[in-house]
Protein backbone atom coordinates (compact mmCIF):
# COMPACT_ATOMS: atom_id res chain seq x y z
CA UNK A 1 0.00 0.00 0.00
CA UNK A 2 2.49 2.50 1.04
CA UNK A 3 4.84 1.16 -1.83
CA UNK A 4 2.02 1.98 -4.50
CA UNK A 5 1.44 5.45 -2.89
CA UNK A 6 4.70 6.50 -3.48
CA UNK A 7 4.80 4.70 -6.91
CA UNK A 8 1.68 6.89 -7.51
CA UNK A 9 3.37 9.91 -6.15
CA UNK A 10 6.75 9.92 -8.23
CA UNK A 11 4.89 9.20 -11.35
CA UNK A 12 2.29 12.35 -10.97
CA UNK A 13 5.23 14.24 -9.59
CA UNK A 14 6.98 13.66 -13.07
CA UNK A 15 3.77 14.35 -15.43
CA UNK A 16 3.45 17.40 -13.32
CA UNK A 17 7.24 18.14 -14.07
CA UNK A 18 6.31 18.23 -17.09
CA UNK A 19 3.55 20.00 -17.59
CA UNK A 20 4.75 22.54 -15.51
CA UNK A 21 8.24 22.88 -17.72
CA UNK A 22 6.02 23.89 -20.85
CA UNK A 23 3.42 26.47 -19.03
CA UNK A 24 4.89 28.93 -16.91
CA UNK A 25 1.62 29.87 -15.47
CA UNK A 26 -1.71 27.85 -15.51
CA UNK A 27 -4.83 29.96 -15.21
CA UNK A 28 -7.48 28.92 -13.60
CA UNK A 29 -10.92 29.49 -14.81
CA UNK A 30 -13.08 30.75 -12.14
CA UNK A 31 -16.36 28.99 -12.42
CA UNK A 32 -19.81 30.62 -12.72
CA UNK A 33 -21.05 29.15 -9.99
CA UNK A 34 -19.45 28.78 -7.01
CA UNK A 35 -18.24 25.14 -6.34
CA UNK A 36 -20.74 23.11 -3.84
CA UNK A 37 -18.86 20.96 -1.63
CA UNK A 38 -22.06 19.36 0.22
CA UNK A 39 -20.21 18.43 3.61
CA UNK A 40 -23.63 18.15 5.46
CA UNK A 41 -22.75 14.59 7.06
CA UNK A 42 -24.22 13.49 10.12
CA UNK A 43 -21.35 12.20 12.14
CA UNK A 44 -21.60 10.21 15.37
CA UNK A 45 -20.19 11.50 18.82
CA UNK A 46 -18.70 7.91 18.61
CA UNK A 47 -17.34 7.42 15.02
CA UNK A 48 -15.66 11.20 15.53
CA UNK A 49 -14.03 10.40 18.34
CA UNK A 50 -12.62 7.39 16.67
CA UNK A 51 -11.96 9.27 13.24
CA UNK A 52 -10.01 11.81 15.07
CA UNK A 53 -7.47 9.35 16.89
CA UNK A 54 -6.45 8.10 13.56
CA UNK A 55 -6.13 12.17 12.22
CA UNK A 56 -3.88 12.67 15.35
CA UNK A 57 -1.21 10.41 13.59
CA UNK A 58 -2.05 11.44 10.58
CA UNK A 59 -1.57 15.02 10.50
CA UNK A 60 1.43 14.73 12.95
CA UNK A 61 3.55 12.33 10.94
CA UNK A 62 2.81 14.71 7.72
CA UNK A 63 3.09 17.93 8.87
CA UNK A 64 3.83 19.16 5.02
CA UNK A 65 0.88 17.42 4.00
CA UNK A 66 -1.71 19.42 6.33
CA UNK A 67 0.70 22.65 6.45
CA UNK A 68 -0.22 22.38 10.91
CA UNK A 69 2.71 22.83 13.37
CA UNK A 70 4.74 19.92 14.53
CA UNK A 71 3.07 20.06 17.93
CA UNK A 72 -0.36 18.94 15.83
CA UNK A 73 -2.58 20.67 17.94
CA UNK A 74 -5.25 21.40 15.51
CA UNK A 75 -8.26 20.69 18.10
CA UNK B 1 -3.38 64.71 -19.06
CA UNK B 2 -3.54 62.12 -21.99
CA UNK B 3 0.14 60.79 -21.07
CA UNK B 4 -0.85 60.79 -17.40
CA UNK B 5 -3.39 58.49 -17.76
CA UNK B 6 -1.79 56.00 -19.92
CA UNK B 7 0.20 55.56 -17.52
CA UNK B 8 -2.10 55.16 -14.85
CA UNK B 9 -3.15 51.78 -17.34
CA UNK B 10 -0.27 50.91 -17.88
CA UNK B 11 0.81 50.72 -14.00
CA UNK B 12 -2.71 49.41 -13.22
CA UNK B 13 -1.89 46.59 -16.02
CA UNK B 14 1.40 45.54 -14.38
CA UNK B 15 0.04 45.49 -10.81
CA UNK B 16 -2.57 43.43 -12.04
CA UNK B 17 -0.29 40.77 -14.15
CA UNK B 18 2.17 40.85 -11.32
CA UNK B 19 -0.72 39.88 -8.37
CA UNK B 20 -2.33 37.26 -10.63
CA UNK B 21 1.06 35.40 -11.42
CA UNK B 22 2.75 36.00 -8.04
CA UNK B 23 6.63 35.41 -7.52
CA UNK B 24 7.76 32.28 -8.76
CA UNK B 25 9.21 30.31 -5.82
CA UNK B 26 11.49 27.55 -6.89
CA UNK B 27 9.55 24.93 -4.51
CA UNK B 28 5.84 25.90 -3.38
CA UNK B 29 5.42 25.52 0.11
CA UNK B 30 1.79 24.88 1.18
CA UNK B 31 1.97 27.80 4.22
CA UNK B 32 3.78 29.99 2.23
CA UNK B 33 0.76 29.64 -0.74
CA UNK B 34 -1.81 29.88 1.80
CA UNK B 35 -0.68 32.76 4.08
CA UNK B 36 -0.19 34.65 0.65
CA UNK B 37 -4.01 33.70 -0.37
CA UNK B 38 -3.54 31.80 -2.98
CA UNK B 39 -5.04 28.42 -1.53
CA UNK B 40 -7.11 28.01 1.20
CA UNK B 41 -8.83 24.93 3.52
CA UNK B 42 -11.80 23.05 2.37
CA UNK B 43 -14.27 21.32 4.44
CA UNK B 44 -13.74 18.14 2.49
CA UNK B 45 -10.00 18.46 3.84
CA UNK B 46 -8.70 19.12 0.41
CA UNK B 47 -6.99 22.70 -0.20
CA UNK B 48 -8.43 24.62 -3.18
CA UNK B 49 -7.42 27.90 -5.36
CA UNK B 50 -9.08 30.71 -3.93
CA UNK B 51 -6.93 33.22 -6.58
CA UNK B 52 -8.07 32.75 -9.82
CA UNK B 53 -4.31 32.62 -11.24
CA UNK B 54 -1.72 30.90 -9.32
CA UNK B 55 1.84 29.65 -10.60
CA UNK B 56 2.30 26.42 -12.21
CA UNK B 57 4.33 25.29 -9.13
CA UNK B 58 1.91 26.27 -6.98
CA UNK B 59 -0.81 24.30 -8.94
CA UNK B 60 1.24 21.29 -9.20
CA UNK B 61 2.38 21.22 -5.12
CA UNK B 62 -1.78 21.78 -4.40
CA UNK B 63 -2.63 18.82 -6.63
CA UNK B 64 0.39 16.78 -4.78
CA UNK B 65 -0.60 17.10 -1.52
CA UNK B 66 -4.73 16.46 -2.25
CA UNK B 67 -3.76 13.21 -4.03
CA UNK B 68 -1.58 12.31 -0.63
CA UNK B 69 -4.00 13.39 1.64
CA UNK B 70 -6.83 11.39 -0.22
CA UNK B 71 -4.53 8.56 0.17
CA UNK B 72 -4.03 8.89 4.07
CA UNK B 73 -7.85 9.76 4.28
CA UNK B 74 -8.62 6.32 2.57
CA UNK B 75 -6.35 4.79 4.31
CA UNK B 76 -8.35 6.37 8.09
CA UNK B 77 -11.67 5.23 6.71
CA UNK B 78 -9.99 1.67 6.09
CA UNK B 79 -8.64 1.49 9.22
CA UNK B 80 -11.74 2.89 11.22
CA UNK B 81 -14.46 0.99 9.13
CA UNK B 82 -16.01 4.57 8.11
CA UNK B 83 -17.13 6.10 4.88
CA UNK B 84 -14.41 8.59 3.06
CA UNK B 85 -16.55 11.50 3.10
CA UNK B 86 -16.87 11.24 7.25
CA UNK B 87 -13.10 11.02 7.27
CA UNK B 88 -12.90 13.96 4.98
CA UNK B 89 -15.64 16.12 6.87
CA UNK B 90 -13.97 15.22 10.71
CA UNK B 91 -10.36 16.43 8.63
CA UNK B 92 -12.12 19.45 6.70
CA UNK B 93 -13.24 20.49 10.15
CA UNK B 94 -9.89 20.57 11.96
CA UNK B 95 -8.00 22.06 9.10
CA UNK B 96 -10.25 25.06 8.96
CA UNK B 97 -10.59 24.98 12.84
CA UNK B 98 -6.70 25.04 12.74
CA UNK B 99 -6.23 27.81 9.97
CA UNK B 100 -4.49 30.91 11.27
CA UNK B 101 -7.02 34.11 10.90
CA UNK B 102 -6.14 35.92 7.96
CA UNK B 103 -6.12 32.80 5.55
CA UNK B 104 -8.86 32.11 3.69
CA UNK B 105 -11.07 28.78 4.23
CA UNK B 106 -13.86 27.41 2.34
CA UNK B 107 -17.58 27.89 4.02
CA UNK B 108 -20.31 24.78 3.56
CA UNK B 109 -21.61 27.44 0.54
CA UNK B 110 -18.56 26.91 -1.10
CA UNK B 111 -17.55 30.17 -0.61
CA UNK B 112 -14.29 31.90 0.54
CA UNK B 113 -14.38 33.57 3.57
CA UNK B 114 -11.44 35.10 4.97
CA UNK B 115 -11.12 33.78 8.59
Amino acid sequence: MKQRTLQQGAGLGLMLAAVAACSPTVKVQAPDKPIEINMNIRIEQEVRVKIDRELDDVFARNPELFGIPADGSTK
Amino acid sequence: MMMKRIFAILALVAMTLGAGIGPTMAQADLTAAKSQGLVGERPDGLVGFVADQVPADVRAMVERINAERKAQYQEVAQRTGQKLAQVQAVAGDRLVQATPSGQFVMNAAGRWVKK
